[in-house]
Formats: structure tokens, C-alpha cells, sequence
């Protein structure tokens, strides 16, 4: 058993710290959304195909390293749990919330009662019905919500105890798995046993194998793993005793040993059996002793393959990826729900597989090989048994299986050793030889079918054989040969007709053929030959092994570079069209060599790839690269290297292109892990406080296929304009300071070629605003400010309205005082003016015609009186009107009339007054009072004076100060200087009341007489 | 010989206007005095055409006696008009200056002094207080059409309306402009004919346009 190769084990992505992933991964497995969970030695995982991110589990810190210590792992559909058992106890975690609940077993029994701490397993059934082996012996149910379990312990049977097993042993539960056919039913596999648990009885069933051998009863029944097979048997795993398939029905064990060694006693570790995975096939991945892996043919009831150190598989995913969990995680992406890489036998005498040929009467494949027993060697597809032909004369020959054609009769070979055609007639099992002799120097030579039944075959050296196989219609009994070849060599074809390919006709009938520089095309039915090597220009990128595939009214060719075809009804016509493959394809030499499915397959030194005609879009199965692979014309095909095969299937193939989901794997807020809300794939909203404004965000995707080669790219709508193409080893971004609002976190990936995939996720971010920067926050402080600018100027309008309203009631005031100045001053003047005016007049008129000069004079009197009085009365008026407030006014008004009084009197006046009156004004009453003693003053000069000249001086400072010196006869004695004027008596009406009336005003009279007399009025003057 | 001056006078007071008409009959100045009660009575029987001299209460009833003053002095531009009233700072007095009138009668003057007041019209004279000149003084400076050359007052005119402002009498003013009374009574005229040049197209408005 030596050099187990090759392309299924080394076609695995392994996962390693790098991608967070530990060691010790215990367990597997896969949630609904596609995301791995691993139990290991140091937790709880969740991967994702790139990335692995490790579940905190929060757990008191006194058991802490006990809960590292992790036994199982189980997802629960129903309830989107992942269960973990481990020697702290269960845990429960949440997937939608990330909530875990840690399950102590001390919390459900008596401490005395507690054999363990832990638990070394938990299951979750399809019901969400929880079942574990938890701290006691025996299955324990876990109800959903109460604390109140269920265990059930089964007795050992008669039988069991005579032979000595041990009963906590049996009830020593180490796995636990649903019946696939019937839901009430559990499978367990013990330390010592199967048992069967019906949870509508509540009934637990041992079952136990006796060994022939009874010394290897512990070794048969200490079970590590069992599987309830959809076909309705148990395959279990034993500790020494290999394989045993137990029928339920029957009761009955049977055993299967992994290798030829014999069970017994004395070989140890040879028959273990640690783990079994179904495939989708339903045949069983056993990982078998020594850690090795092999394949048991559930059908055939076999291995068909021993098991080899690292090819172990553990685990099988939804997509029906295999996986390896020790040492490492490795996943065996590319040969999904496929059978195992079979090895030829060491006894097929064959060696230097090149090709292989199907034969789709017999479902068999014939090795182009050397085979050294003189016989052809083929292998049955379905059965996948190995078929010896031995050829007729050629026993212990070596012969080489060479071309091979399927023809109307049966199955042609070619032996290459000796250029003997073989036929393997319909319906038969053996190979008859054909009469045909070739050339010597024809070299290899390709044979293929022409739909009329010729054979045609065609050497490399330039050789072409038409063979026309006998037909007693046409009147042919045997074989006959017609021969084409080189001018070189003696025919009538060009010299360059060498480096012949494979023949093959068109939908015409007519051959192809490449040659070492073009190709050529011959004419079966007139013999005609056609040659293309100038066509140079056309297959320019297509030359040097080219290939033809017909294809209806398209020969399809292909060479370096490029494909494309030609239309076989014009091919001088050239290439009508050409395809080129992308990236590392581009500059291959692609070998083009079958439709399926209407799609083009092509072999290149890459791998395999596929060409839709129809869209020009081609598929890459890049790590497809064995260049010997048939279409076994059921949906599989066949890899074949030098010491076994595959067989895929090509509907899986296209599975395995499924695009990398990004998701955000973690969210830090301020390096502390916010849990994620929601299923990964389409979480909720991320909801921020005000302050939380400091956040990471951990991204990757959800891939199982080229990982490594994903590339991210994310942004965060509001924040990053454009996307963000971060370093690959980082996965995650940053943001600091992020105002409030709402983000949207996106993040779109690459298919592992590095095309950018529209596969952009996107997470709802909110961020917090805080209160006043809160929308209603500042439309209230808005509104504050509004309201108190609206309150101050309402306030300021409403105060320049009182004030205005003020004016304007002072205004009206002052205009209806005004007004009724003015109306009094009117009535003065219209009615006592004209009153007056009336007297006045009647008096003199009176005056004028009385004789008697007595009464004339008192008549005179009363006219004078009377124009006196319409004198005061005009002054009155005129102190009325506030136009004449000002000093200038007034004393303009003073010498006006003094210059008139005394000029009507032949009296000199000198008046002197300041140079500057202007801004002074004199209020009514000042000014009449000054007015009317000036006037008593002036007319006491010209009365009593006798004086010829009268000085009026006006001085201004804090007071108001009036002097009326005349050069008269000065005051009579008593009433000279020093005199009281407050002395009435001694005074007189006049000085009395002119002292009075500036004692009104506070102000003083002061009277000076000599030569002449002074008085001098003073009054103070209010400056505002 | 020169021809007497005809007198017209409007006053509504009957025992006012028969004692002033007597007054001006009697002292042989003139060439008769028409005396009505009304303005209108006035236009509807009188001789506008034929009188030097009008004297007009100015407080008539009806017709106004500065509406009348803006009447005849649009049909007679030169003609003579004295208010008749009873203070010389009546705000109807300033007004009827400005509209043309060419002086005032104060109602409480002597007989003398009216019948002076009558000459002086007639020659040229016109009296003018203070108050008026200083007020002619204000409405110079403040009317809009002062930059009118016509209504401009000459330098002297300024003086005189000045030294008048502050009370000084005509003759003080002619001693101390070293002019004749006369001269100082020509520039008084003038600077009425200057106020009503500025003034008339306002007050012909108010009174007439109204």
C-alpha cells in the first residue's frame, strides 16, 4: 500500500491560527445560515470559511478552565441554539441574540448525586427536544424551561451482567443521534453498547454485541460513534472491533474490518474506529486506526478504500464539503459529494496510464496502458469492478492499449505494440483480433468511426488509413485498406500533411484532420482532399495542437490561445468565431473535448474549464486538473491518474462557484464586543448611544470555496465616500467620532479570481445624537430664541407703542392745550378784540362830537382804557404763543416797544443787551411778568421822571437781570434806598406789587435812586 | 395836483367800520371811502378797479379777508391792501404779508397813528415788527425756492430785516446803517415783494385753489 496520492488529498484549504482557527477542534457544525461552529479545547468558534471568531463564554472564573474543556457541540434547528457541552456544564448559546446560558448540572441535582460536573454531550433533536448525558449516568431529557429533568438509566439485562459489563458503563452515554426515519426514536452509543431510546414510551433498549471471541466483548461494545443510517441500519464505530452494521429490525450485528489483519486479541488499535461521516451518496467516511481515513461501501457492503494517515474526514457540510478537523481544519472543497479517490488494485498488471476510453454499450472503461498479461484491463463505471480481457495469441504478452473507437459492431482497440485492431463485438465479453495490417511507419496511429461505418485512421507521421470493414452487400468478405501518406514517404499528400491528429468527421461526413500547420479535410464520399495550410492567418492563434469537436454545422477547433469554429460548409471561409478565456486560462494551450450540456469543455494545463457558446461565458474548475477525464454519459465523469480515479459528478461542480457572502463578524464599541442582533447574514440595526461614537467593525464572508483569495472592500454610507479597499490581512474598520444619524455599513467582496461580486451587504448603523443636538432639541432652542426675540420685540413694540401712545397723548395734549390757546387767543381777539375795537371806536366817535371837554376827556378815557386794554390782551397773546419762548424774542419785543413808547414820549433809549440770546428760553409766565414790570417800569419813567433818557439793560447769566435807569428826579425821599419794600405803606400799589411779582418769579426788585433812579429786576433763569 | 387816493374798506363790525370810515373820510385825505360789511359784497357792488387802497378786516365772516387780499391783488397786482386787526402778531397778519398785503392797521391806534399808517401805505411804506421780520427772515431761509435768484434777498435787505428782527425801530436802523428812513422803508417794501414773490404761488393756492 504504498504512495497513496494525490489529487483529492492534496486539493485541501487548510485553516490555521492565521485564520483564528485552534487546534483542537473537537466538534463541527453548521447553522442554517451556513456558519461553521467548532468546539475545541479553547471554546467555542464560529468560522466562516475565511475567519475564524471566538465566542466568549462568560463563566464563573472558579470553573473557568474546566469549560475549555469542550466534549460536543450541537446545533438546534428549532430553536437556533448551539448547545456545548463541556466538563463546566452546558451551554446554551443564542444564535439570533448572542446571549449564552451556562447550564450547571449542580443546579439540577443533589451535589452527592453528581458524578460529573459536565456534560459529554448534548444533543439537540429536530423538536427542539434537548438530550444530554449531564452529571449523572444515564440519557438526561433537559426540559425547555423548567428545572425539573428526566433521566432514564437502564438496567443491565441477565445476559449483560453474566458477562460481566459494567452497568454505570452502559448507561455511559457518549453520543446521541436521531433516527432519520423515525423522529421519536434515539440512538446512543456507551462505553458499553448501543442503546435505543422511544421517547413516546419513555423506554431506553439496550443492545450489546457478543463476540465469537468473548475475551473482545469490551473491545466490540466500547462504542465511539455510531451513525442511524437513512437506510434504516446503525453503523457503529468500535474501539478494536472495526466496523458493525446493526440491523434494528433484526437485532443482528455484523462486522467489518477495516484492513486484512485479523481481530484479535493481539493486535491492538488496528480496527478503531473514531468517527463516520455519510457522504450524500450515503457511503460512510470512516476514520479508522492509525487516524486514517477510508470510504465503506454501504451498497457493496465494503471498503473501498483503507484508510491512510491524513485522509480523515470528519465532517460533511450542507453543500457536502468534507472536513477535517485534526490536526488541522481542512476543507476537501473540491470534491464534494463525491466518492473518495479510488486506488487501481495493486494487482491490475497495468502501468503508464495515458488515456482511457469508454465504452457506452458496456459502461466500461478501457486503460490506455501498458498491461503486462497480454490483456486489456478495463473498469466497470457503475460496478466500479475491474474487468481482464485477455487477447487472443497474446497470452503473457505486454501489451499496449493504444486508440479506441466505438463502432457499429462493437468495440475497436488498437494494440500500439503490435498495430493489431481489436474488437470487442456487441453482447460479448471478450476481444477478437481484425485482420488489418498497417504501415510499420505510420507511428501512432488514432482510429475514429465514420458515420457511414469506415473506419479511419490516421498516424502521426502522416499517414492516413481509410478501412472499409466487409460488407457482403457491397460484395466485400474482408477488410480492405485504402492508403494515404506524405510525398516524403511515397503518396500523393502534402509534405507538410504530418503531426496528424485524431480524425474526426463533420456533420457532412467529411474528415478533419490538424496537420503540423494547418489542417485538412478529405472527402470520404469523392475521395477529394482539401488542404488548409495556408490558412495561417485564420488559425494563426489556433495552431499547434489543434483539436476539432463537431458540433452540428461548427467544427469547433482549438490551439493556443484561443477556440472557435469554423462552418463546415465553408471552411476556407476561416474561423467565424473565436473565444479567449480570462485570466490564468488566457495563455494556455486549450484542448478542447466535448460538448455537455451544450457547453463546450477544454482541457488546459490549469485545469478544466467550460465555454457557453451561447453567452461566450466561460467556467473555470481550476483544480480539475487531471487531463484523462471521460463523460460516463450519466451526469458523472471519470479523473483517472496512474493508480486510480474519481468520479464526479458534474452538477456538483457547479456548486462549487457559490459567491463569498460578506457579513460584519464582530462589533466593538470602544474594544468592547457589542453583540449582534439578528441572523449574521441580515442582522438588525446597530443601535449607538450618543457617546458610543468610537466603533470597529469586523467583517469576512461566508465562503468555502478559494478563501484565501477573497478580497473586501467596505464603506460606511455618511462617513467613507468611496469604498474602502483594505489591507487583506485586515478585516475590519474603524471609525472614531462619528456623529449621530444613521450609517449604513457596506461591504461587497471578490470571487477568488478578484472579480468585485455584487454581493454588497449592508448593516444599519445608528448612532445616537445627544439631546441638544437632537432635531427637537434645537427646534426647541429655536424656539426659545424665537419666542424671547418674538417676546423682546413684542415687548420693545409694545413699549415704543406705550412710549409712542405716550407721545402721542402728550402731543394731543399738548395740541389740544394749543389748540385751546390758540381758541382762546382767537376769542380774545375775534370777540373782546372786536368788542374792544367797538368801544374803542364808539368812544371816539363820541369823543369827536361832545362839546363839553369834561366829558369828552372822561370819553377819551374810555377809549384809551379800552386800547389799553386790547394792548395787554395782544400781549397776552403773544406770551401765549410758545413761538415767542425764546430770549432773543422777547427782548426783540422789549425794545420794539420801549423804542416806540419812548419815542411817542421824545425819550432817548439806550438799550443794551448780551451779544448771544438765542439759545435761552423763557417760559410765558417769566416773560409776561418781565413784560408787564419793564412796561410799569417805562411808564413810571415817562409819568414821573421827567427824565430824557432811559437805559434798558438786559444781562443773562444764572439769572435773568432787567435794569431801567432813567436820568430823572430819582424816587421821592421815603421811598429812597434802604427802604423795606416789604412796607407796604411805605411803598406804594406799584413798587409793592412789582417787588410781588418777582417774588413769584424768586426772584427781587432791586430799586436804586439818586440821580435818577435804577430798578433792576431779577429773576432766576430754570436751565434745563 | 395829485389825484386823492379812492379807499375801499371791508369790515363786518358795523360800528368799527362806520367809526373808521368816518376817521378816514374826515381827514380830507382822500377821494371817498367805500365801506362794506362782506368781501363778497365788496366784489359784487364795488369799484376794485378804481380804489388805491384797500383796508381788510381779517377776520371777515364768509370771504376771509386774506382769500380777498389773494382775489384783488390777482386782479390788481399793485394796488394797495392794509389789514385791518386788532394785534399785529397775528398769525393771519404774517400770512396775508406773505400773500401781498402791504401792511396792517392795528385796531387800537390812535386815529393819528392810523391815518399815518394809511400814508405810508399809500407811499410805499410798510411796517413790519420783529416778530414779522423775523419771520420773514425764517421763511428765507427755510423756503425751497430759495436759490431763486429773484427772491434773494440783497445784502442790505439781510441787515435791515436783521436790525428789524431784533427790535430795532426804523429809525434806529437808518442811523445805524447811515441810510435815510426812507431808503430802510424802500428796502422793507422790497423784502414784502421778495416774500410774496416766494410766497405768492403757495398762498394763491390755499386761498384760491381750495
Amino acid at each position: 500500500m504504498c504512495g497513496l496520492s494525490q489529487s483529492f488529498l492534496t486539493n485541501f484549504d487548510e485553516f490555521t491560527l492565521t485564520n483564528g482557527v485552534e487546534f483542537n477542534i473537537v466538534d463541527m457544525a453548521q447553522d442554517d445560515e451556513g456558519f461553521f461552529w467548532l468546539a475545541t479545547k479553547s471554546g467555542l468558534f464560529r468560522f466562516d470559511g475565511v475567519q475564524a471568531v471566538k465566542i466568549h463564554i462568560p463563566v464563573p472564573d472558579s470553573i473557568a478552565k474546566r469549560s475549555e474543556n469542550t466534549y460536543d457541540l450541537c446545533f438546534d434547528p428549532k430553536n437556533q441554539l448551539i448547545w456545548l457541552g463541556t466538563e463546566a456544564g452546558i451551554f446554551k448559546y443564542e444564535l439570533r441574540t448572542g446571549a449564552i446560558q451556562h447550564l450547571r448540572s449542580d443546579n439540577y441535582f443533589d451535589k452527592k448525586n453528581t458524578d460529573l460536573l459536565g456534560s459529554h454531550v448534548v444533543f439537540a433533536d429536530k423538536q427542539g427536544e434537548v438530550w444530554a448525558e449531564f452529571g449523572q449516568y444515564g440519557l438526561t431529557h433537559l426540559p425547555s424551561k423548567s428545572k425539573a429533568v428526566e433521566i432514564f438509566y437502564l438496567p443491565l439485562d441477565e445476559k449483560a451482567k453474566a458477562a460481566g459489563l459494567d452497568e454505570n458503563m452502559a448507561n455511559k452515554i457518549l453520543g446521541i443521534s436521531q433516527d432519520p426515519n423515525h423522529k421519536n426514536i434515539l440512538w446512543m452509543h456507551t462505553r458499553r453498547g448501543l442503546m435505543k431510546f422511544d421517547k413516546s414510551a419513555r423506554r431506553l433498549e439496550r443492545f450489546i454485541y457478543y463476540p465469537k471471541n468473548e475475551k473482545m466483548l469490551i473491545e466490540a461494545n466500547s462504542i465511539l460513534c455510531h451513525f442511524a443510517h437513512p437506510n434504516g441500519y446503525i453503523y457503529i464505530g468500535t474501539w478494536d472491533a472495526g466496523l458493525l452494521k446493526f440491523d434494528p429490525r433484526s437485532g443482528i450485528f455484523t462486522q467489518f474490518l477495516l484492513g486484512p489483519q485479523p481481530w484479535n486479541e493481539t493486535v491492538a488499535n488496528t480496527h478503531r474506529i473514531r468517527s463516520i461521516v455519510a457522504d450524500k451518496t450515503g457511503n460512510l467516511w470512516i476514520n479508522g486506526s492509525g487516524g486514517g481515513g477510508a470510504l465503506f461501501d454501504v451498497k457493496n457492503e465494503r471498503f473501498t478504500s483503507l484508510p491512510v494517515e491524513g485522509s480523515d474526514v470528519h465532517f460533511q457540510d450542507r453543500e457536502g464539503n468534507y472536513w477535517q478537523f485534526r490536526p488541522h481544519l481542512r476543507l476537501f472543497h473540491r470534491l464534494k459529494n463525491q466518492g473518495v479517490w479510488m486506488k487501481h488494485p495493486d494487482a491490475l498488471p497495468c502501468e503508464q496510464f495515458t488515456d482511457a476510453s469508454f465504452d457506452r454499450r458496456n459502461r466500461e472503461l478501457y486503460f490506455q496502458a501498458f498491461c503486462n498479461d497480454g490483456a486489456f484491463w478495463s473498469l466497470h463505471v457503475d460496478k466500479l469492478t475491474y474487468q481482464r480481457y485477455p487477447l487472443p495469441g497474446r497470452a503473457g504478452d505486454r501489451v499496449l492499449m493504444g486508440s479506441q473507437a466505438e463502432g457499429p459492431d462493437g468495440f475497436y482497440i488498437l494494440e500500439n505494440l503490435q498495430r493489431a485492431l481489436y474488437l470487442r463485438p456487441a453482447g460479448k465479453q471478450g476481444f477478437e483480433k481484425i485482420p488489418i495490417t498497417f504501415s510499420p511507419h505510420a507511428g501512432n496511429l488514432s482510429i475514429s468511426f465514420a458515420p457511414n461505418g469506415d473506419l479511419f485512421a490516421a498516424g502521426h507521421e502522416g499517414w492516413l488509413f481509410w478501412l472499409k470493414p466487409p460488407d457482403p452487400a457491397a460484395g466485400r468478405t474482408k477488410w480492405e485498406t485504402i492508403s494515404y501518406a506524405k510525398a516524403a514517404v511515397g503518396g500523393t499528400l502534402p509534405d507538410d500533411f504530418y503531426c496528424v491528429s485524431e480524425p474526426v468527421f463533420d456533420a457532412n461526413g467529411r474528415l478533419w484532420l490538424r496537420t503540423c500547420y494547418g489542417f485538412s479535410i478529405f472527402s470520404p464520399a469523392d475521395g477529394s482532399w482539401k488542404h488548409f495550410p495556408d490558412q495561417r492567418q485564420t488559425v494563426l492563434h489556433l495552431k499547434n495542437y489543434l483539436n476539432f469537436v463537431p458540433n452540428g454545422q461548427r467544427m469547433w477547433a482549438s490551439g493556443n490561445s484561443g477556440l472557435g469554429w469554423y462552418d463546415i460548409n465553408r471552411p476556407e471561409a476561416g474561423l467565424q468565431k473565436m473565444y479567449k478565456p480570462e485570466g490564468v486560462f488566457r495563455t494556455e494551450t486549450f484542448n478542447i473535448k466535448y460538448f455537455l450540456h451544450d457547453k463546450l469543455w477544454f482541457h488546459t494545463s490549469e485545469g478544466w474549464a467550460e465555454l457557453d457558446p451561447e453567452t461566450g461565458n466561460f467556467r473555470y474548475f481550476d483544480w480539475l486538473k487531471s487531463n484523462k477525464m471521460k463523460y460516463l454519459h450519466d451526469g458523472r465523469l471519470i479523473t483517472l491518474d496512474g493508480k486510480g480515479y474519481h468520479i464526479v459528478h458534474l452538477d456538483s461542480l457547479r456548486l462549487s462557484e457559490e459567491s463569498p457572502r460578506p457579513y460584519v463578524s464582530w462589533f466593538k464599541v470602544f474594544e468592547k464586543d457589542v453583540p449582534l442582533q439578528g441572523s449574521l447574514l441580515s442582522p438588525r440595526r446597530i443601535l449607538l448611544k450618543p457617546d458610543e461614537n468610537f466603533f470597529s467593525i469586523g467583517f469576512s464572508a461566508l465562503a468555502t470555496y478559494n478563501t484565501q483569495d477573497i478580497r473586501f472592500a467596505y464603506k460606511l454610507e455618511g462617513v467613507n465616500p468611496d469604498w474602502v479597499f483594505p489591507d487583506p490581512d485586515l478585516g475590519a474598520a474603524s471609525y472614531t467620532n462619528i456623529a449621530g444619524g444613521d450609517y449604513t455599513f457596506k461591504i461587497k467582496t471578490t470571487d477568488y479570481r478578484g472579480e468585485w461580486l455584487d454581493n454588497t451587504y449592508e448593516m444599519k448603523i445608528h448612532v445616537g445624537t445627544p439631546w441638544w443636538k437632537t432635531w427637537w432639541a434645537r427646534l426647541l432652542l429655536v424656539s426659545l430664541i424665537a419666542s424671547f426675540v418674538y417676546w423682546l420685540v413684542q415687548n420693545r413694540f409694545r413699549q415704543q407703542q406705550i412710549l409712542l401712545e405716550n407721545q402721542r397723548l402728550q402731543l394731543e395734549k399738548e395740541q389740544s392745550l394749543r389748540n385751546e390757546r390758540d381758541r382762546i387767543a382767537a376769542e380774545m381777539h375775534d370777540d373782546l378784540g372786536a368788542g374792544l375795537s367797538t368801544i374803542r371806536f364808539l368812544s371816539l366817535a363820541a369823543k369827536e362830537h361832545e362839546p363839553d371837554p369834561a366829558k369828552a376827556a372822561r370819553i377819551d378815557k374810555i377809549a384809551t382804557q379800552a386800547s389799553q386794554v386790547m394792548e395787554k390782551m395782544a400781549d397776552i397773546i403773544w406770551v401765549m404763543n410758545s413761538r415767542n419762548d425764546t430770549m432773543e424774542n422777547f427782548v426783540a419785543y422789549l425794545r420794539r416797544y420801549a423804542g416806540e413808547l419812548l419815542e411817542t414820549h421824545g425819550q432817548k433809549l439806550i438799550f443794551q443787551i448780551p451779544d448771544d440770546l438765542n439759545s435761552i428760553k423763557l417760559s410765558g409766565q417769566l416773560r409776561r411778568t418781565m413784560l408787564s414790570a419793564v412796561k410799569e417800569c417805562l411808564h413810571n419813567v415817562i409819568k414821573h421822571a421827567g427824565a430824557t433818557e432811559v437805559r434798558l439793560r438786559v444781562t443773562v447769566d444764572q439769572w435773568l437781570e432787567i435794569s431801567v435807569e432813567d436820568n430823572g428826579n430819582g424816587l421821592p425821599d421815603q421811598l429812597h434806598t434802604g427802604v423795606d419794600l416789604k412796607f407796604k405803606s411805605l411803598t406804594g400799589n406799584g413798587l409793592y406789587n412789582l417787588y410781588r411779582r418777582m417774588e413769584t418769579l424768586g426772584g427781587e426788585a432791586i430799586i436804586e435812586s439818586g440821580q435818577g433812579t435804577k430798578i433792576t429786576l431779577r429773576v432766576p433763569l430754570l436751565t434745563e | 395836483m395829485k389825484k386823492m387816493p379812492h379807499i375801499v374798506l371791508v369790515e363786518d363790525q358795523t360800528d368799527v367800520r362806520e367809526g373808521l370810515e368816518t376817521m378816514l373820510s374826515g381827514s380830507g385825505l382822500f377821494d371817498g371811502v367805500s365801506a362794506y360789511p362782506s368781501a363778497e359784497q365788496m366784489f359784487a357792488n364795488g369799484s376794485v378797479d378804481h380804489a388805491a387802497l384797500f383796508i381788510l378786516d381779517i377776520g371777515l365772516p364768509g370771504m376771509n379777508g386774506v382769500e380777498c387780499l389773494v382775489r384783488l391783488k390777482a386782479m390788481r397786482p399793485h394796488v394797495k391792501v392794509l389789514m385791518f386787526t386788532v394785534m399785529e402778531h397775528d398769525e393771519k397778519v404774517f400770512s396775508a404779508l406773505k400773500a401781498g398785503a402791504d401792511g396792517y392797521l392795528l385796531k387800537r391806534e390812535s386815529p393819528e397813528k392810523m391815518l399815518n399808517s394809511v400814508k405810508d401805505a399809500l407811499s410805499g411804506g410798510a411796517p413790519m415788527s420783529s416778530e414779522i421780520a423775523r419771520r420773514v427772515l425764517l421763511s428765507f431761509r427755510e423756503s425751497p425756492t430759495a436759490p431763486n435768484n429773484q427772491a434773494l434777498l440783497s445784502e442790505r435787505e439781510n441787515e435791515v430785516l436783521h436790525l428789524l428782527s431784533k427790535g430795532f425801530l426804523y429809525k434806529e436802523i437808518a442811523d445805524q446803517l447811515g441810510i435815510s428812513l426812507n431808503t430802510v422803508k424802500q428796502h422793507i417794501h422790497h423784502i414784502y415783494e421778495k416774500l410774496q414773490v416766494q410766497n405768492r404761488t403757495e398762498a394763491v393756492l390755499r386761498y384760491l385753489g381750495k
